[in-house]
């Protein structure tokens, strides 16, 4: 019996799985497929394709938003430490700093255009474009896999 | 008797065919011969075909379209087949190239879904988004009929009497921002039904929309999403405009929008893949007295943001919970971010 590779896989991990099902099902399954079934096998391989594409990221995208989410509750605090803040804005800049996620950036986002009368131009211009730099970071990664 | 009870093709068939015998005084023997079933369109299952019967000794043969709600439709919500049935009645002896809506049943004993009969309307409907679709359209466009006659159904659409008509039930808007907030209102409700979404440039986009609507004008009949693969094409010219699902009463330069917008086009400058243009704003504002309004349309433009937002949670919602199988709504997950990117873009970011 010959020597085997030690680090040869036995179990294909889960993203390179997918990638492999989503080529087989566009160059073996859907092609042999006739009907309304033809369309949906290659629509199948699509969604494989692209969710593990998503599953692949998903790491380094987590940790990059990890990183953007801190700089912005930090940047946010910076901006706002020396302004009297209006009510809504003030409360969805307290919950965002205990967790920053798409909620809560709903929330604040809605905070700010609600206050937006009470909120002077230049500031209510510097706190939404600090937060829209955070969400075109975030939908760039998106991008990655959903184009 | 259930959906499912009413489901098989055969039986369907048959259905269909007692269904026309009892509503077509005198016909003996009718039964229904090349059947098609087209599979695009995201809403309605649409059987195509042709009735043919014995009537005082003489044969007939006629042609029908039927449009049966699946009950999982994108729009369910929004726009019933009562009131596309409707919207048909009302556009009969009108300049609108529109098919001829003959009943409409909310009896789902008869199909196990509510239905409209109507007449096929002669002609075709390439799709824009394929290969074979796109290269129609554009030698369609160097022909310079269809372009054409495309322009004209959508000058038609915006000045028809739409009062005269009977219009008036889809609802009129008030004076000012009524029209442009009311869509807004209308699209996030369509979301709201669909789950809870919790997507912050949407949000952004949301406020930017209500803090920025403009105010109309003049009110026309709105068709909602004017572009081909919405019509049918025959002999080089629209023979029916189709989808009447999201049609209201509003600004004219909503459709004109769709029809300006990059979302319709593919790879061309030809708006909607097939009309210049120059000869568009030439022609359009020559056929209505308006002048096409730019900002007024890059407003509208970013409302479709929001509506294909709303239109792709809604598709995809139907996959997640299950009330769908069909893998072109769970492909729609992936379509949220792209214009989600499309809107933030707009914004400026």
């Amino acid at each position: 019996m010959g020597a085997t590779d030690p680090d040869r896989p036995v179990v294909t991990p889960a993203a390179e799985l997918l990638v492999r099902l989503s080529v087989t099902m566009k160059s073996v399954i859907a092609p042999s497929t006739t009907g309304t079934a033809k369309p949906q096998a290659y629509m199948a391989a699509v969604v494989l394709e692209k969710v593990a594409k998503q599953m692949e990221l998903a790491p380094a995208h987590a940790a990059r938003q990890a990183e953007d989410a801190a700089a912005l509750v930090r940047d946010l605090r910076a901006a706002t430490a020396a302004s009297a803040l209006p009510d809504a804005t003030r409360a969805s800049l307290a919950v965002l700093e205990s967790g920053c996620n798409e909620m809560t950036l709903c929330s604040l986002v809605r905070a700010l255009y609600s206050d937006r009368p009470l909120l002077a131009d230049d500031l209510f211009a510097a706190l939404l474009g600090r937060v829209r730099v955070t969400l075109r970071a975030d939908i760039d990664r998106r991008m990655e896999f959903s184009a | 008797m259930s959906a499912k009870q009413a489901g098989t093709a055969d039986d369907r068939q048959q259905r269909i065919e007692a269904y026309l015998s009892a509503k077509l005084d005198g016909a003996q023997g009718l039964r229904i011969v090349n059947i098609e079933r087209p599979t695009v369109g995201w809403s309605h299952e649409i059987w195509l075909f042709d009735a043919e019967w014995s009537e005082a000794g003489r044969a007939v043969s006629r042609p029908f379209c039927v449009r049966i709600d699946p009950g999982n439709t994108l729009l369910r919500h929004m726009s019933s087949l009562e009131t596309q049935f409707r919207v048909l009645k009302c556009l009969e002896n009108t300049a609108v190239p529109a098919p001829e809506a003959y009943w409409y049943e909310s009896d789902t004993d008869i199909l196990g879904r509510p239905f409209i009969v109507m007449d096929r309307v002669p002609g075709a409907c390439p799709n824009p988004w394929g290969s074979d679709g796109l290269r129609y359209y554009q030698e369609a466009s160097g022909r310079g009929v269809l372009p054409a006659s495309f322009t004209q159904a959508l000058a038609d659409l915006h000045n028809l009497d739409w009062r005269a008509a009977g219009l008036d039930f889809l609802g009129v808007p008030g004076p000012g921002k009524d029209f442009a907030l009311g869509e807004v209102a209308k699209w996030k409700e369509l979301m709201s039904l669909a789950g809870d979404v919790h997507e912050p440039i949407l949000e952004d986009l949301i406020c930017w929309l209500e803090e920025n609507a403009p105010t109309t004008d003049r009110l026309s009949l709105i068709h909602g999403a004017y572009r081909t693969g919405n019509l049918l094409i025959h002999e080089d010219r629209v023979s029916a405009v189709l989808d009447w699902e999201t049609q209201c009463i509003g600004d004219p330069m909503y459709d004109v929008a769709y029809m300006l917008s990059d979302l319709n086009r593919e790879g061309t400058d030809l708006l909607s893949n097939l009309v210049p243009r120059d000869e568009f704003f030439r022609q359009y504002e020559r056929e209505t007295g308006l002048e096409i309004d730019e900002d007024k349309c890059r407003y509208y433009d970013m409302l479709y943001c929001m509506r294909s937002v709303a239109f792709w949670v809604s598709a995809s919602g139907l996959y997640a919970d299950g009330s769908s199988s069909d893998l072109r709504l769970a492909r729609t997950a992936w379509s949220i971010p792209v214009v989600l990117d499309r809107a933030a873009r707009g914004l400026g970011y």
